[in-house]
């Protein structure tokens, strides 16, 4: 298994996956209830990426790149790159990625981690159907 | 559109009796058109009077549209025959005896009523067919036990969640209640034939999943004899529950308290790691099994992180034997496990010594003794040790 060519690839996976659930009427609205707000890090390769609902009424979800997001997020989950291709793929279980600090969480809501984890699911399939089809570098067997 | 004579025919009810109904809206008829519908009440009717309903009770609820789940009855034929045990007994080759516990076990009235129709027969001689083959009669029966008790939720889960997401609904929108037993015949008559092949599905998934568990159990786990018929396994057993539950609904109501347990048992679902199952909830309680020790303590440890408000998660674990039996697990260690998790402050992973001793060398945890603890039910005090990420 290779890893992300760089920057721009990961965060062109994760704008991919996020707007085919977004256009999904079953998952959008459910990550959107997740995703009160959610921001995932990636120090090794200088990315964020922020997820919110979109309060726009066009779309279920929002979310961005910036650095500095206007959204202060409820659940905060860092990782190194390497890491959130296992995770996104369901092949790093969160939890034990937790206790091995190879993901580190920071919670302000404990309902925002109660209402990520289930709803997630989604983001990894897609996550890991995108990347079998597009990013075959990145599939782990 | 039936005939009247065709209600009375599948009411049971006679026709003056249901033209009468009808006039005092007992029944629910436009125009003097019966369906199927109607006449599905007229039986319901009929057997409330019987159980001593008064006549003015009954008109408040067909009024209310509450009767309208008589419909249901229809989607099922009433099966034919009336077998004794020992006439079952000689047509499928079982012990009458034995039908009879099979019978019993089933639980519904019509088991109980001690004689066996033809539907009864048919599972019957599937029941043959199985002992047959030489699968052990002690775990068929915990086998057909299963079966019931996980059906029957099923079938109750199916009848309450149709009531209360489709029937109350109804019924606060003031819908007519002849119109709320056609929508919901017709709902139910779409949904029926559709379980049948989901639950198969979910069966087979579930029998692959397991049947890849075992053949990965058999090369682990030790295996053994615990008295007749009954197997002892060596498993991981873990409870988790939330703290401060009792306090959380007294101050946020039941259904925010319903809706936080269902989010919880969510989570613990889509985080286990892939060896590990929950047994059973109970409340906020969740038992999982897992027949490693390292993955579960550690995903205990890091699902705690999680957690920095109340009402928050705590966790007993203990490595042991048990006798599976009827899908669950039985035996002191358990209720050592649960004990300890009884013990577990907010936050806490609390284990025991058997747990410590399956993970010596940890890079990611760190066990940190807190002596010998009395605990109820157990002569001797056990050692029990807090799991915590090991620091960087």
């Amino acid at each position: 298994m290779g890893g992300f060519s760089s920057s721009k690839e990961l965060r062109e996976i994760l704008d991919t996956v996020l707007s085919e659930i977004d256009g999904d009427p079953e998952e959008g609205p459910r990550l959107r209830a997740a995703a009160g707000p959610l921001r995932l890090e990636f120090p090794d390769l200088k990315l964020v990426v922020n997820v919110r609902a979109d309060d726009g009424g066009k779309h279920f979800l929002d979310w961005d790149f910036r650095k500095r997001s206007s959204s202060t997020p409820k659940l905060k989950l860092i990782m190194e790159s390497e890491v959130a291709n296992r995770l996104l793929q369901g092949r790093e279980n969160p939890a034990i990625a937790i206790a091995r600090r190879r993901l580190r969480p920071s919670v302000t809501d404990a309902g925002a981690a109660l209402r990520f984890f289930p709803a997630a699911k989604p983001l990894f399939s897609r996550y890991r159907e995108l990347v079998s089809e597009k990013y075959p570098h990145l599939t782990i067997d | 559109m039936i005939s009247l004579a065709e209600a009375s025919r599948l009411s049971g009810v006679s026709t003056a009796k249901l033209r009468r109904w009808a006039e005092e809206g007992l029944v629910p008829v436009d125009d003097s058109r019966w369906t199927r519908a109607s006449a599905a009440q007229a039986r319901v009717i009929a057997r409330m009077s019987e159980r001593g309903y008064t006549p003015e009770a009954i008109r408040d609820a067909a009024r209310g549209g509450r009767l309208a789940f008589g419909y249901a009855e229809d989607l099922f034929e009433v099966p034919e025959g009336q077998h004794t045990a020992v006439e079952a007994g000689e047509l499928t080759g079982l012990e009458p005896e034995l039908i009879e516990r099979l019978m019993t076990m089933l639980g519904t009235p019509l088991g109980l009523e001690g004689r066996l129709n033809e539907e009864d027969l048919r599972a019957m001689k599937h029941c043959a067919q199985v002992l047959s083959s030489g699968f052990p009669l002690v775990a068929f029966l915990q086998l057909v036990r299963v079966y019931a008790q996980s059906i029957r939720k099923v079938a109750d889960a199916e009848v309450r969640l149709f009531h209360l997401y489709v029937h109350e609904p109804l019924m606060q929108d003031e819908v007519p209640p002849l119109e709320i037993a056609e929508e919901m015949e017709e709902m139910a008559s779409d949904l029926l034939p559709i379980t049948t092949p989901l639950m198969e599905y979910m069966h087979n998934r579930y029998l692959r999943f397991y049947i890849e568990q075992d053949v990965v159990g058999h090369m682990e786990s030790e295996v053994g004899i615990g008295g007749p018929g009954l197997a002892r396994v060596s498993m991981t057993f873990c409870f988790v529950d939330l703290t401060g539950f009792t306090r959380y609904t007294e101050e946020e109501g039941d259904e925010e308290a319903l809706d936080l347990i269902e989010r919880f048992v969510e989570t613990v679902e889509a985080t286990l790691p892939a060896e590990a199952t929950i047994v059973k909830t109970i409340g906020d309680e969740v038992m999982v099994v897992s027949p490693d020790r390292l993955p579960l303590t550690e995903w205990a440890v890091g699902f705690l992180t999680l957690f920095q408000e109340r009402p928050q998660p705590r966790v007993g674990i203990h490595y042991g034997a048990a006798v599976f039996r009827d899908g669950d697990y039985f035996g002191s260690d358990v209720n050592l496990a649960h004990r300890v998790v009884s013990r577990a402050l907010a936050g806490e992973v609390l284990v025991t010594e058997p747990v410590v001793e399956g993970i010596p060398d940890s890079e990611y945890l760190t066990f940190k003794p807190i002596g010998e603890v009395e605990l109820k039910g157990f002569p001797k005090p056990i050692s029990l040790y807090i799991a915590t990420p090991a620091k960087a």
